[in-house]
């Protein structure tokens, strides 16, 4: 090899190196994400925001590619992906909440491997309850009060199920608390609250491994109502799975075939009138314990 | 109402039957589903075009007695079957109807 050849390795190496620097690799459901361009102290935040899916796979190829560029129009930043712009923003706090929810987005939307639900599980003594409940109806304030009854969480907002096993793998991003929330947490240290961002916290330990749910809970909000709860159908809670899922690179029929077996092997399937906190909480435990 | 003689399920319609004996259709040209409980499925079990209507009412009515208005229930349940474009009509082609469903795409039987 010439001193010439040293000095080319040389200026890729560098070249390589400022642009890792840059750049944030993760794995999300499987799905190799990049994303290039970040300034250093936007790139630490979002780092720290998206932690538990960082890996390092610099010599593979990602399939989802988002960039991050400034953009002197709105002084701040311009997102694209596959070269078409997304977003722009002056915000730096917008830029990391946008990034939270896009990269996860695109790789969930080029995963095969998972069917997505909107909707949070957690596992106690080896047994799985899966949430089910449409935006504000309280499934992020259950998740933490049960938390802190001894029962460990796998996921919040988006539920990964394996298409051939139906387990529920650990999927540990960011829960969403707001005040109101917040201030029903008996044990704040239980959350840890990365990036600096309002809004956003992460629970210090989840569920290790994956299991099938055996407890389906498809929940309603009432704020005027006492908590209630009454059976519903293995059909009904296979319906409800349905509209509860989220499209990504699998066909509906095989969603609609894994919703029908997670809602066939479950043992208890009810619905929950989200009332009182406390009384909702005794209801989601008596039905797991059934 | 379009006559029915004999009903007979749409076969693009997936049948998903649980163990509870409740069961869930899914339409795929329509993107649809639809719930059953354990009476509606044994009527949809009936929908195979070997029946007619009323030979599907003395049969289901046979197997749950205790049902005093079986026979009136198996009628009304096929009629609703053939609104929501599950069942073939007779004369027709196997395509789904263009009954409205409900908001969410799954109505409860």
């Amino acid at each position: 090899m010439t001193l010439s050849d040293h000095s080319k390795l040389s200026t890729v190496a560098l070249r390589a190196d400022k642009t890792r620097a840059s750049t944030l690799d993760m794995t999300i459901a499987g799905v190799r994400v990049r994303i290039g361009g970040l300034d250093e102290a936007p790139r630490v935040r979002v780092h720290d925001l998206l932690l538990p899916f960082v890996s390092d796979y610099a010599l593979g190829t990602p399939q989802v590619r988002i960039r991050v560029a400034p953009h002197q129009q709105v002084r701040g930043w311009r997102v694209t992906c596959s070269g078409h712009e997304v977003m722009s923003t002056p915000d730096a706090d917008h830029l990391l909440t946008y990034l939270d929810w896009f990269a996860v987005a695109q790789a969930l939307e080029a995963s095969t491997r998972v069917a997505v639900f909107h909707g949070a599980a957690l596992v106690r003594d080896g047994a799985a309850v899966l949430l089910l409940a449409a935006s504000g109806a309280g499934k992020t304030t259950l998740t933490l009060g049960l938390m802190e009854r001894g029962w460990e969480p796998l996921a919040d907002d988006i539920v990964l199920v394996d298409r051939e096993t139906l387990a529920i793998s650990p999927f540990p991003r960011c829960f969403h608390v707001d005040d109101t929330t917040q201030a029903l947490l008996a044990d704040p240290a239980r959350l840890e609250w990365p990036a600096q961002l309002t809004g956003y916290a992460r629970p210090r330990c989840w569920a290790e491994g994956a299991c099938p749910a055996q407890t389906i809970v498809v929940i309603e909000r009432c704020t005027t109502c006492p908590s209630m709860r009454w059976p519903i159908l293995q059909a009904q809670a296979a319906g409800a799975l349905i509209t509860a899922s989220i499209r990504n690179a699998l066909p509906k029929s095989e969603v609609v075939d894994i919703a029908a077996r997670l809602a066939a092997n479950a043992t208890t399937c009810i619905r929950l009138r989200n009332g009182q906190l406390d009384g909702a909480l005794n209801l989601i435990e008596s039905a797991a314990a059934q | 109402m379009i006559p029915i003689v004999r009903p007979t399920a749409r076969v693009e319609i997936e049948t998903h039957v649980f163990p509870d004996a409740s069961c869930l259709l899914f339409d795929p040209l329509t993107q649809d589903g639809h719930v059953l409980d354990s009476f509606g499925a044994l009527v949809w079990d009936y929908c195979d075009g070997q029946l007619t209507i009323e030979e599907i009412a003395t049969e289901v009515g046979a197997l749950v007695p205790q049902y005093t208005d079986a026979k009136e229930q198996v009628r009304a349940i096929i009629e609703e079957y053939s609104q929501r474009g599950l069942l073939i009509l007779a004369g027709t082609s196997p395509q789904a109807s263009e009954t409205a469903s409900d908001k969410d795409g799954f109505g409860d039987r």
